[in-house]
């Protein structure tokens, strides 16, 4: 799991719209909302810049938002990895 | 040439023959019906509105009659008809005028997707709309009432329509629908206001109507620009505040409260994300129509 | 019966002529068509022939809601295909998709103003419960909960009872083949699988060949017993005619096939149908192929009498006295098609005595 990448899925067209610590994404393919806190709203925006595994989204997360990157935050990103691929907004992406 | 030009005769005489070719905002319903609760509404709280002489298109073609069946006769019913055809489940037959209320709205709401419509109380001011969004029992009706009475134009009790091209909040101003305790409060609150009767033991419990203000009808056109989200809440005894709200939050509320809003997709979503972004957004707590009526007399346009 | 008193029709017919319509024919036009639900595709064919604009602007509002509606439901299919693929990655079998998802996947005409988003598939009988627990596992439920429900559906139907994704709300139909195996007709399903093709840039999905996709349609109106939405349906069977027709030797194949499936009479009405109503260029030699389905001219005569009644809009102003005789004999019709007399009297006892259920 942890060598694994995460990557938006490409054919879900993502919106975004962002007020202060609030982000909600419509996910077009998808006809769904999604209403996301700080951190939500932080890793999702680092994924569509880029793949990354859950221990590099963390750290780019922790530094974005002045966290430490330690093992709570790893479970959270984890969680939220999990959340963001069962309502279809990631999917895995093979490390080569 | 309005519906008050019509003598009660001649209008029953169009309702039971041809139809009565109603305009409310922007849309025209042809009416038909035979039962004298419905001329009687329609002739008392619509007397202000325009008949819709030349157009040979209406949007809505709607019936209220009652069934062919026993239920004619026997704890008699009255039947919602669009078209040739019943959408929804007969009521008693005392309840006629409220279902064509009902039954308009539905209309709307159903298939006017060429606009964002949010199941909301919509009032202009200087320009400038205030949208109150409520699920039943928050006393958005009760406030919508006063509020048009006192300085704000009427747009619509129920459907805030949101214009596509703009982003324009479009009139449908048409009798404000008032329950229970309200009807009483109104009535103090603004004696002048002409309140039809009641009809009780609905699934809403007592409603009754009051006749929207003339100007709000004769200013249907007039679109305003979305100023304010407000969530009006009712609590009795509680202190007025006034809370801004986060936008996001705000955001996937009045998404909930859409008719429309997964039908239009990204269309549906930037046209509420940008409505959201220019308005100020509170959450409204209240129990004194007086002080509510300040609250809202103070509100300053959004920042653009 | 006067068929001019069916806009719709003429208005599928012709759509060009509508930018010299009257406000008082659209107003007529608009209603119909909400009923046949072909308010959608009326808009969409203005919009191919880039003549929405000179719609007047009271009866394109209704056009341009309707194309809304259209719209999402095209977005709604591909992704609940989408959900269904994920859903059955493991089965291990190419899911063919029917009907309006077929159309949608495959980008053809009858895809356009589709204004429902349920989506049926055919797999092989054998396959049956393992996809069931698949879509069961991934949302999907049951939705008839009547033990003589399940019962009939699994005996003697060619599908599994209607599946509804708890979240979404959408339906799935899963078919082991296009007819109940106790219908007069055999269409083999093992052939329409194997002649089944890919559905581009996608190797887990198919779609029916050309011609079994207009037998299927074909088979489906002209033995389904309610018609309110028939009007609809022959007007994706005429996309399909003249998409497909442009194909070399497309009416003999069309005709063998028909041969091949047990499927001549249907294919026999959908060419009377098609042609009489909605003006499909069908060749003389091709309707002279199909003529193997061809039924006594009694049985012509009196399918005429309901079905150029039944496949009208469902509006007052489409019906005459005879029309609700010849939806009710229809409905009849298709019992008769479905099921031997025996159980036919059966099933009819058990609904009559059974009171349906209050939504």
């Amino acid at each position: 799991m942890l060598t694994t990448e995460w990557v938006v899925d490409g054919d879900a067209a993502l919106l975004l719209r962002q007020w202060g610590d609030e982000c909600v994404v419509y996910n077009s393919v998808s006809g769904d909302t999604h209403l996301l806190n700080a951190l939500g709203g932080v890793a999702l925006t680092s994924l569509l810049q880029a793949p990354a595994t859950a221990d590099g989204l963390a750290q780019r997360v922790a530094s974005q938002l002045g966290f430490e990157a330690d093992e709570a935050l790893l479970e959270t990103i984890g969680t939220l990895l999990g959340d963001f691929e069962r309502i279809g907004l990631i999917r895995q992406h093979p490390l080569q | 040439m309005n519906v008050s030009a019509l003598t009660a005769a001649e209008l029953g005489r169009r309702l039971r023959g041809c139809g009565l070719s109603l305009r409310t905002g922007a849309f025209v319903a042809l009416v038909r019906s035979s039962v004298p609760s419905v001329a009687e509404g329609i002739g008392a709280l619509y007397a202000d509105f325009p008949l819709e002489e030349n157009s040979d298109f209406a949007d809505f073609h709607i019936g209220l009659e009652p069934p062919r069946d026993l239920r004619r006769w026997i704890y008699p019913q009255i039947v919602f008809d669009f078209d040739g055809h019943a959408p929804f489940k007969p009521l008693p037959f005392d309840q006629a005028f409220p279902m064509f209320e009902w039954g308009l709205n539905w209309c709307v709401s159903s298939h006017s997707h060429q606009y964002l419509i949010i199941h909301a109380a919509v009032m202009e001011k200087d320009g400038f709309a205030v949208i109150m969004p409520a699920p039943p029992g928050s006393g958005k009706s009760t406030l919508c009432a006063a509020l048009v009475n006192r300085g704000w134009r009427l747009l619509s009790d129920e459907l805030a329509l949101i214009r596509k091209d703009d982003g324009q909040a479009v009139p449908l101003p048409r009798p404000v629908s008032l329950k229970n305790a309200s009807i009483e409060v109104i009535r103090n609150f603004e004696p002048t206001a002409f309140i039809n009767r009641e009809c009780r033991d609905t699934i809403k419990g007592t409603v009754a109507h009051m006749k929207p203000p003339r100007d709000a009808v004769l200013r249907a056109q007039e679109t305003a620009k979305p100023g304010w989200v407000i969530f009006p809440r009712y609590r009795k005894d509680a202190a007025t505040v006034l809370q801004a709200r986060p936008k996001g939050g705000t955001l996937m509320a009045v998404a909930d409260n859409a008719f429309n809003y997964s039908l239009l997709g990204t269309a549906g979503f930037h046209m509420l994300a940008d409505m959201i972004d220019a308005c100020d957004c509170y959450d409204f707590t209240y129990s004194n129509l007086d002080q509510a009526i300040e609250v809202f007399a103070a509100l300053q346009p959004p920042a653009p | 019966m006067k068929p001019e008193r069916d806009l719709v029709a003429s208005a599928l017919r012709d759509p060009a002529a509508l930018v010299s319509w009257t406000l008082a024919e659209w107003d007529l036009l608009v209603r119909q068509a909400r009923r046949a639900q072909l308010l959608a595709r009326i808009c969409w064919l203005m919009h191919e022939r880039g003549l929405l604009q000179q719609v007047p602007e009271q009866p394109r509002a209704h056009l341009e809601a309707a194309r809304v509606v259209s719209d999402k439901q095209d977005r709604a299919i591909r992704w609940e295909v989408n959900r269904i693929r994920h859903a059955l990655t493991r089965v291990g079998i190419p899911v063919i998709l029917l009907k309006g998802a077929a159309y949608v996947m495959a980008e053809l005409p009858s895809a356009h103003g589709r204004l429902f988003a349920d989506v049926d598939i055919l797999v092989p009988k054998e396959k049956l419960p393992e996809v069931e627990a698949a879509l069961m596992m991934h949302g999907w439920a049951a939705t008839l909960h009547d033990a003589y429900d399940q019962r009939y559906y699994r005996t003697w139907m060619h599908e599994l009872p209607p599946m509804t994704h708890v979240k979404r709300e959408t339906t799935i139909d899963v078919h082991h083949a296009i007819l109940p195996e106790t219908a007069r007709l055999h269409p083999d399903p093992v052939k329409l699988r194997a002649a089944a093709q890919p559905v581009p840039g996608a190797q887990d999905l198919q779609v029916l060949a050309p011609v079994d996709m207009i037998l299927h349609s074909a088979t489906h109106l002209f033995s389904d017993g309610e018609l309110e939405h028939g009007l609809r349906d022959l007007s994706d069977l005429d996309g399909l005619l003249r998409h497909f027709s442009a194909e070399a030797d497309f009416w003999q194949h069309l005709a063998s096939r028909a041969q091949e499936l047990d499927l001549a009479r249907p294919l026999y009405y959908a060419l009377r149908y098609t042609q009489r109503i909605l003006t499909t260029p069908v060749p003389d030699s091709a309707v002279a192929m199909a003529g193997a389905g061809r039924p006594s001219r009694l049985l012509e005569w009196l399918m005429d009498a309901l079905f150029l009644r039944a496949l009208r809009p469902d509006h007052a102003s489409c019906a005459d006295f005879f029309t609700p005789a010849a939806r009710g004999l229809l409905y009849v019709r298709s019992h008769w098609l479905r099921m031997p007399p025996l159980l036919l009297v059966r099933h009819l006892l058990h609904k009559a005595l059974v009171s349906p259920k209050d939504d």
